[in-house]
């Protein structure tokens, strides 16, 4: 754990030392608060719901960005293979680079804190919902991030990289996507492979917490989803020891 | 003790063999160079051994530990610096030496007095606050060994750490490479003959993916039949021939040059005839020519890689 | 984690294969424990009004069944839904396995679909089960163009209530909102009955449909629990004994035998409740304000109702009250047209709205006693904290209170009345005044020009501040209670005849001046009818009187019957004035009636820029609940009805704080540029903080080599 540590210190302290997390905090930040205050207005409703369901789609756009130097930057720059050398277990590593940007994700959230507060300012404002999104948010994140960190760590290119997320994403944002599923519907595909592809798409479980509601489900769903793309990211980088 | 203990190693990229069962062994103490064309296999068994490759077959074992089973405890013993000295750029040389120790296990106290001494081991006191991009390469060169020894490492590993540099750099990687060979088990890969006549204490020449020899400099050079002896003879060319003839099998001996009716002959003795030269002193004596001058060439380092690399592929080529 | 180290060492096809078993392995394993989590949910609501958690209502509603209530669910199948339906199915199913959890196994649930059985389809048709055609639009999906999701109750094998369709609603609180009063109405026995006096308000200034008090009366939540009884004053006759509450909504031209009335049902240990208002005022076109004087007595009545009531205790003001109080203020919608000519509704500060708050006011005691110097007068903050009192009582909060429209001050009598007791349940801020009834009371005046608009709201603003400046601040009641053993206000008094007994006096009057026509001597015992009347000459058959009447007939009252005078009073039916309390009788008085009119209450005012009362609804069905002492379904009301309305116009303390809409609408334009503008910032602020950190951090190695 204390190795998984030092990859996480490390690379949060690359995000900010670099131009990244500027460019990308200010460009998200802004976009982000720009059209979600656009709504408020004089006897408007003092809810989040909105501005979080903005953000998990902006995610789909920017959080590929985040990700794509994950793995292929390092690929690229051969500094892969010293870190395989290091005395550290993969699965440390792999912690250490995902918590470190989630952590940077936090962060960013932590920023975004002002909308809340301006609505509790000038209306009533429920918390508990406000709360349970944020962590949902971090949740449907740490999902973004676990798919981008996996493709980053196919490729070495960096684009190729995002541009896989993304596609990944998007794919998964359509099997939520209720317009989607009544098109697959009228292809004749039976209702049960439909249910399971609306299953798994991680934008299903995002609205029961952003409403409110936290169950036990739809963490699990999260973990294991986030769970088996690490994992899968694992077996990549194993990989390249049998492949070279 | 040995250090190192390859066994019957190989290893495969797909249908290509990039490793071919090699066995060896390495002291603790030695400095081993490894030295080979580009493909040979250097960088894979390296890479084998620091456990970022997993071998197809065979075992080695560094300090007892095998490299696949124990492969966390064998990493934790190596100092590695890989080919072309990959280093996170966007760090400073501190940041990045303290980064180092400390993911090698160096406990947090004790993080500062490693770096501060490989800083200074590795003549890094005037760039150590600078960002690693804007080094030169020299000095590139020398955070990676700084990285590579921070931990005090029982077994180093360099990858060509020579390459790319100029002479004057080379220079002072090689004597900083022979002072850690006084504390370390160094084992270095090179396509550079001189830096393995420099600073190694035996050779392991590999090609194709085998080993085809391993031994000390000197033994390796005392194994190649002998150079040929070039003499430079005043006297009737017709007769220092004929005469010669006599002595060694005709072809061998072949004219080189001419110069102030002194006739320069080349003696290509592929036997190991070492009493040749008395023979031709001798002969010069009794018919009275004059001696100018008379070498031995003996065989280089260079000979021994460049005979058992190519003979090997004249090998392969004839099966 | 296994790794795929040992499989390395075989050969490459070996360790694909491992790897592939590997995968689905993980994903075999995931897919269960998803599954498993799916099936032991934990859920965790966070919300503050618990939309996602069954109510104590529901539960305690559950845990009075005492027999099997079977769920006969006439639903379209799951499969077939998708999207927000299929989420709503969703919820809607979990609700009820809820129920079934919380019942005790008193409630089965029986799914049924209409689809598949044509039976089944007919079954539901008839017993009034009615399916939704979907529109199709691309976000509700279904594969049957008809939706179906209603249920029979069957309760006990005998009696059921249908829910024709419950609307796809992803908050399962709204079904549980329809499902739990239909359960609750099955195991109610007996209906207490509620007797309904109103006097709606005309049509005023081009018509105001709906201004009436019918929508709450009827709704089913009401109707399945109660049974109202529409003006059973109008006939003069006494209160049934079976009507326990009575609710008096603007009582308006009362006649004395009315009041008499209500006095001997509240004498018997009635409830009565009056929804008291002064004068009526209703926003006609043009947002021109009408007012109708009103009247609480009739023109010919000798008492008056407001003397009646102060008998018993209850003060109520023949003032409009106005609460200064920013945030208790409801706005007052005018249009007016943005920069860009586009027509938008904007919120002035209307104080004659507003809402009891519930806050301490003794809190805010410093706060009110400072001076315009900004000196807080010790001795007045001192008086302030004795005497303020939370906008909302103790009591009232289980009811909730309602918005008050156009209101009157309710307060306890200075001198309350020997045997009762009372409190004032809802008060006002301190911020309170009371004003006798204007003609006009748009803030915007009269003008018809914006710039007259704004002139006269700048003076109806500077009016309403010199006011503040110069009258003490004070509180005034909304709601009051007070309860306990009455007087009579009829003691010691003629009591007003029935009608019966009227007409047959008339009868009776009329024949003596017949006979006093044909006989001249027979003159005295016509002379004075009236006294007849006060002196009751009681009649031992009581076939006349109302069924009650018996019960509550005090032996001792009635002077004893002058048997002289029985024969010739024989056809004047007669009644026992009751002077004392009979039982301990409660009475409510709420200084407001517009908070359940009809259209205030559906909102359909607010299009006209009238007011909207959110919680007027609920306020009166607690109030029935409350005073009938079942509070099943308290909690389930009072979870809906948070006001979460952005007020980008409020936050300051007074009166006089309230902004311009320019001042609004530029405060707005700040807020939100603080809120794009500031994270960003910080952000970079954060990235000089780790330069900086960074530059320390590389000085202070660099030193310790050099050492």
């Amino acid at each position: 754990m204390r190795e998984a540590a030092i990859v996480l210190r490390r690379e949060l302290r690359s995000y900010f030392v670099s131009p990244i997390a500027y460019v990308f905090g200010v460009l998200f930040l802004g976009v982000q608060l720009y059209f979600a205050t656009a709504g408020w207005e004089d006897g408007g409703q003092a809810s989040a719901a909105a501005f979080f369901q903005l953000m998990s789609y902006l995610f789909l756009l920017f959080l590929p960005a985040l990700t794509m130097r994950l793995w292929a930057e390092e690929r690229k720059l051969g500094t892969l293979e010293l870190l395989m050398t290091f005395p550290v277990k993969v699965s440390h590593l792999i912690a250490g680079k995902f918590f470190a940007a989630v952590a940077f994700l936090a962060l960013i959230l932590l920023l975004t804190l002002g909308v809340p507060i301006t609505l509790a300012t000038y209306g009533n404002l429920d918390w508990g919902p406000v709360i349970g999104a944020y962590a949902a948010t971090i949740l449907m994140a740490s999902a973004y991030l676990a798919v981008g960190m996996f493709w980053s760590s196919m490729t070495r290119d960096q684009i190729v990289a995002m541009l896989l997320t993304l596609v990944t994403l998007a794919a998964l944002f359509l099997l939520g996507f209720p317009l989607f599923l009544a098109f697959v519907t009228e292809w004749g595909i039976p209702a049960w492979f439909v249910d399971l592809l609306e299953g798994i798409s991680p934008f299903r479980y995002f609205v029961s917490i952003l409403r409110g509601v936290v169950d036990t489900r739809d963490i699990v769903y999260y973990l294991c989803f986030c769970g088996f793309f690490l994992y899968a990211n694992y077996l990549v980088l194993q990989g390249r020891r049998v492949k070279g | 003790m040995s250090m190192i203990k390859v066994e019957n190693l190989s290893k495969s990229y797909g249908p290509a063999v990039a490793l071919d069962g090699i066995s060896f062994e390495v002291n603790r103490g030695e400095i081993v160079g490894f030295l080979g064309p580009n493909g040979a296999g250097k960088s894979t068994t390296m890479k084998i051994l620091t456990g970022f490759l997993l071998p197809t077959s065979g075992s080695a074992t560094v300090d007892g530990l095998d490299v696949v089973e124990q492969s966390l405890e064998v990493r934790r013993r190596i100092g590695y610096l890989p080919e072309s000295t990959p280093l996170y750029t966007e760090m400073r040389v501190d940041e990045y030496l303290r980064f180092t120790a400390e993911i090698r296990g160096v406990a947090r106290n004790k993080t500062r007095s490693a770096v501060s001494r490989v800083v200074e081991l590795c003549g890094l006191q005037r760039v150590v606050g600078k960002n690693i991009l804007e080094l030169s390469k020299g000095y590139k060169q020398r955070v990676g060994l700084a990285q590579a020894m921070v931990h005090e490492p029982d077994l180093l590993v360099l990858d060509e750490p020579t390459s790319g540099l100029d002479p004057n750099q080379i220079v002072e990687v090689r004597s900083l490479i022979e002072r850690l060979g006084e504390q370390h088990t160094v084992i270095l890969s090179t396509h550079y003959l001189q830096e393995v006549e420099a600073s190694c204490s035996r050779v392991i020449i590999v090609n194709l993916g085998r080993i085809v020899a391993n031994d000390t400099r000197d033994a390796l050079v005392a194994s190649m039949p002998s150079g040929p002896v070039r003499a430079c003879i005043k006297g009737p060319e017709d007769a220092i021939l004929s005469q010669l003839a006599e002595l060694v099998p005709t072809e061998t001996a072949r004219v080189v040059g001419q110069k102030n009716g002194a006739v320069d002959i080349m003696l290509d003795t592929a036997q190991t005839e070492s009493d040749v030269e008395e023979a031709i002193a001798a002969l010069v004596v009794k018919n009275g020519w004059g001696l100018l001058s008379m070498t031995r060439q003996d065989p280089m380092l260079e000979d021994v890689f460049r005979s058992l690399t190519t003979t090997d592929e004249k090998v392969l080529e004839n099966a | 984690m296994i790794t795929p180290r040992n499989s390395a060492r075989d050969s490459r096809g070996g360790y694909v294969l491992g790897v592939a078993i590997q995968v689905v392995l993980v994903v075999l394993i995931l897919i269960m424990v998803v599954f498993l989590a799916s099936r032991m949910r934990m859920r965790l609501d966070l919300t503050e009004e618990k939309l996602y958690t069954l109510t104590d209502s529901t539960k305690r509603v559950l845990g009075k069944l005492d027999d099997r209530l079977l769920i006969e669910a006439y639903f379209s199948p799951d499969n077939q839904l998708s999207g927000q339906i299929a989420d709503a199915r969703r919820a809607l199913r979990n609700l009820l396995d809820e129920y079934v959890q919380n019942s005790r196994g008193r409630v089965i649930v029986q799914y049924l679909d209409p689809h598949s059985d044509e039976d089944i389809r007919q079954k539901a048709q008839r017993i009034g089960i009615k399916s939704q055609t979907m529109s199709d639009r691309g976000d509700r999906t279904l594969s049957y163009k008809e939706l179906w999701q209603g249920v029979r109750m069957r309760y006990g094998g005998k009696k059921q209530k249908t829910i024709p369709y419950l609307a796809p609603a992803i908050v399962p609180f709204a079904y549980e909102a329809a499902l739990t009063p239909a359960v609750k109405a099955l195991t109610v026995t007996e209906k207490p009955k509620i007797g309904f006096v109103s006097q709606p308000a005309p049509p005023a200034g081009g018509g105001q449909p709906g201004a009436d008090f019918r929508a709450l009366r009827e709704l089913a939540e009401i109707k399945d629990q109660y049974d109202i009884v529409a003006h059973p004053l109008s006939n003069g006759a006494l209160i049934p004994d079976d009507i326990e509450t009575l609710m008096v909504v603007r009582p308006k031209d009362l006649t004395d035998r009315q009041k008499y009335v209500l006095d001997q049902f509240l004498l018997r240990g009635g409830r009565l409740v009056v929804f008291a208002d002064v004068d009526d005022y209703s926003i006609g076109q043009q947002r021109m304000f009408n007012r109708r004087v009103m009247a609480y007595d009739a023109r010919e009545s000798k008492e008056k109702f407001l003397d009646q009531l102060l008998s018993y205790g209850v003060d109520v003001g023949t003032d409009i009250l106005l609460d200064g109080q920013q945030q208790a203020a409801e706005g007052f919608a005018i249009m007016r047209r943005t920069q860009f000519g586009i027509p938008a509704m904007e919120r002035l500060f209307y104080p004659y709205w507003f809402h009891p708050m519930p806050v301490d006011w003794a809190d805010y005691a410093d706060q009110l006693a400072k001076g315009d110097d900004g000196n807080v007068d010790e001795a007045l903050a001192d008086n302030y904290r004795e005497s303020f009192k939370p906008g909302v009582s103790e009591a009232a909060k289980v009811i909730g209170a309602p918005g008050f429209y156009w209101p009157c001050a309710v307060d306890l009598a200075e001198e309350m009345p020997a045997g009762v007791t009372g409190e004032v349940l809802l008060r006002s801020s301190p911020l309170a005044l009371e004003q006798a009834p204007p003609q006009n009371l748009n803030p915007t005046g009269r003008g018809r020009t914006p710039g007259q608009q704004q002139a006269d709201y700048f003076k109806f603003r500077q009016d309403l501040v010199a006011r503040f400046e110069s009258e003490p601040r004070k509180q005034y009641g909304l709601m009051v209670e007070v309860k306990g053993d009455f007087t009579s206000f009829w003691k010691g008094k003629k009591a007003p005849l029935s009608p019966e007994a009227q007409a047959a006096l008339d009868a009776q009057k009329k024949k003596e001046a017949e006979a006093e026509a044909e006989d001249p001597l027979n003159k005295e015992v016509g002379e004075d009818p009236v006294k007849d009347g006060e002196e009751k000459p009681a009649k031992d058959d009581d076939e006349n009187k109302p069924a009650g009447e018996d019960r509550f007939k005090p032996e001792e009252v009635g002077p004893p019957v002058a048997p002289g005078d029985e024969a010739q009073d024989a056809e004047i039916p007669t009644e026992d004035v009751l002077e004392k309390s009979a039982a301990p009788g409660r009475l409510i008085v709420i200084g407001d009636s517009d908070c359940i009119r009809d259209d205030i209450v559906s909102g359909a005012y607010a299009r006209t820029g009238g007011p909207y009362s959110r919680t007027g609804g609920r306020f009166f069905v607690n109030m029935l609940d409350w005073l009938a002492e079942d509070q099943d379904l308290f909690d389930l009301r009072n979870k809906i009805g948070v006001d979460r309305t952005l007020r980008f116009s409020g936050g300051d303390e007074d009166a006089t704080g309230a902004q311009s809409v320019d001042q609004v609408r530029s405060k707005q334009f700040w807020v939100r540029a603080l809120n794009i503008g500031i994270p960003p910032f910080l952000l970079l602020v954060f990235g000089l903080v780790v330069f900086v950190r960074r530059r320390m951090a590389k000085k202070t190695f660099i030193d310790s080599l050099g050492s």
